[in-house]
């Protein structure tokens, strides 16, 4: 089914658009949940949260794009609840992603002015927007969805040392960037 | 400072931020394993009930680039596809040496490779990282692939087959008898040996049931006792999935171009192209031009149309350009074979252009 008609789903209060919704993310909702959580419980409860939260949220809201919609929903639930409980996965994969990012910010700046979220959000959705569409698609891959350079290569279809490798690289373009905008001194 | 900033976990949170047509574009591309199956259940909303989907198995990508049945053979100790038709390569043709000081790279690939007359690409490499932490890696990874019969039935009926332990994958295991050998490879390779304790190894103390075991410990001795590859020059080429196995998609006059190519860090390890003869009505109702010549039954036009796919095959691997001279080619005809469909195709390689190809 397209996206639009389960949105349409949604507004019109069907609760089959949840059904729909299962089938066609359902995978990928549970996916993103597991690379942020380590037990199970957590990613299962994560889920239902976030099928809670679309319920609850469609309307108001009206997502340009569904996927999107439903990863950015997942993530955060996922984010928070692995905060909360304090349920890093793998031992603290998820702090690995934060210290790789900030590696190359690393230089003595005053970050705590500059990271106001947002406009480090808008600035990289730009920058990426200037890279090749796998470019984006791993980076966002490592950075957004949490999944291992590892799962990336399988996506892929590439060896996890190429995924590094332009993982490295691609954070280096970030930084100059970030530098050029006025971010880094 | 690091730490400040990560225990705020800013920067985690700019990524909420990101423009959602760039997670859309990504989360489109994700293909994520089946989630475990759940009783379907009373949600917190009260009479919703969701119905969860039975889990659908991941197939192994056998339609990748037009493969239906991938000619992937063992992929032991490697972590790489999820597909039937992926793996890790490495140089062929490409500069080898150590990488430079100033590399931005932080890891090193030693490869070592065999190809042989009947499609079969054997690879051995040990990837690992320049600071010396490769627990991250899988540092030994050993594979064959069949870069030019599509189908199984073309040599010799090996299925490919999802395994087996976390983190080891194998394919193409079509007999219990592969099987045993990949198991045994696997355990050989576990990532905490050294290369030290694998060079010392014994062949003797192993007996391989299909695969040749001189071949498997040379390779491995190519690989751990040689140089860190290069790697590619142009960033286009970084693009490149790690296999392609790419043909027309219908007979026009008689015959279609095949090509398969191993891509990895900005080189093109491996290109087979083929011309594929239609002699029947049925799907596998084709001779290959390659296999034509190897028996002696070519013509000697045939035999010069394979010839010319020599030369433009080694120029575009030693040049790295699936595009490379193509101006001395593309308007070719020779023998009634078009090569401006040739360069059709490698002009969407060249271009990234390789999901028009899957099916």
């Amino acid at each position: 089914m397209k996206d639009e008609k389960i949105i349409e789903m949604f507004f019109s209060r069907d609760e089959r658009a949840l059904e729909e919704v299962d089938k066609k993310y359902g995978d990928l909702i549970y996916y993103i949940a597991s690379n942020f959580l380590a037990l199970k419980e957590d990613r299962e409860e994560c889920v239902n949260d976030v099928y809670l939260a679309l319920w609850n949220s469609i309307p108001p809201t009206k997502p340009a794009s569904l996927s999107a919609y439903i990863s950015e929903v997942t993530r955060r639930l996922a984010m928070k609840k692995s905060r909360s409980s304090n349920a890093w996965k793998r031992g603290g994969e998820v702090k690995l992603v934060g210290e790789e990012l900030l590696s190359m910010l690393d230089d003595g700046t005053d970050l705590s002015e500059l990271y106001e979220s947002r406009r480090a959000g808008e600035l990289i959705s730009k920058f990426l927007l200037s890279r090749s569409e796998s470019e984006r698609r791993i980076f966002l891959m490592r950075y957004f969805f949490d999944m291992s350079p590892r799962d990336i290569a399988k996506q892929m279809h590439c060896g996890e040392s190429a995924i590094k490798m332009r993982l490295l690289r691609t954070r280096k373009k970030l930084a100059e960037y970030l530098k050029k905008e006025g971010i880094m001194v | 400072m690091k730490n400040k900033i990560f225990n705020d976990t800013r920067l985690l949170d700019a990524m909420d931020h990101i423009d959602s047509s760039l997670i859309a574009e990504t989360a489109d591309k994700i293909r994520p394993p089946a989630a475990p199956k759940r009783e379907a259940e009373q949600p917190k909303t009260g009479r919703i009930v969701i119905a969860w989907k039975q889990a659908i198995a991941l197939v192994a990508c056998a339609l990748l680039m037009g493969a239906i049945i991938p000619a992937v053979s063992m992929l032991v100790n490697s972590i790489l596809p999820t597909s039937g038709n992926s793996g890790t390569a490495s140089d062929f043709g490409a500069a080898a040496g150590p990488i430079s000081d100033d590399s931005d790279i932080m890891f090193y690939r030693k490869v070592a490779r065999r190809t042989l007359d009947n499609g079969w690409v054997y690879t051995f490499t040990r990837e690992g990282m320049k600071n010396g932490d490769d627990s991250e890696l899988f540092k030994y990874v050993f594979y064959g692939i069949n870069i030019k019969y599509k189908y199984a039935e073309k040599f010799g009926g090996i299925s490919s087959e999802d395994n087996l332990e976390t983190g080891y994958l194998v394919f193409g295991v079509g007999s219990d008898a592969e099987k045993r050998d990949a198991a045994l490879i696997s355990s050989i390779l576990s990532n905490d040996k050294t290369d030290e304790e694998l060079l010392a190894l014994n062949p003797d103390d192993y007996t391989f049931e299909v695969l040749d075991k001189s071949m498997f410990f040379e390779l491995m001795q190519e690989a751990l006792t040689g140089e860190a590859q290069a790697e590619g020059k142009d960033p286009n080429y970084l693009d490149k999935p790690y296999f392609a196995f790419l043909e027309e998609e219908a007979y026009t006059d008689g015959y279609k171009f095949q090509i398969c190519s191993l891509n990895e860090t900005g080189i093109i390890d491996e290109l087979f192209i083929d011309i594929l003869y239609k002699i029947g009505s049925g799907e596998m109702d084709y001779v290959q031009l390659s296999d034509l010549v190897a028996s002696g039954e070519a013509t000697a036009e045939q035999t010069e149309v394979y010839e010319l796919i020599q030369t433009i095959t080694r120029d575009i691997k030693e040049n790295t350009s699936y595009i490379y001279n193509s101006g001395s080619y593309r308007e070719k005809t020779v023998d009634g074979i078009d090569f401006s469909r040739l360069y059709g195709i490698l002009d969407d390689m060249h271009n990234n252009r390789f999901e028009d190809y899957i099916k």
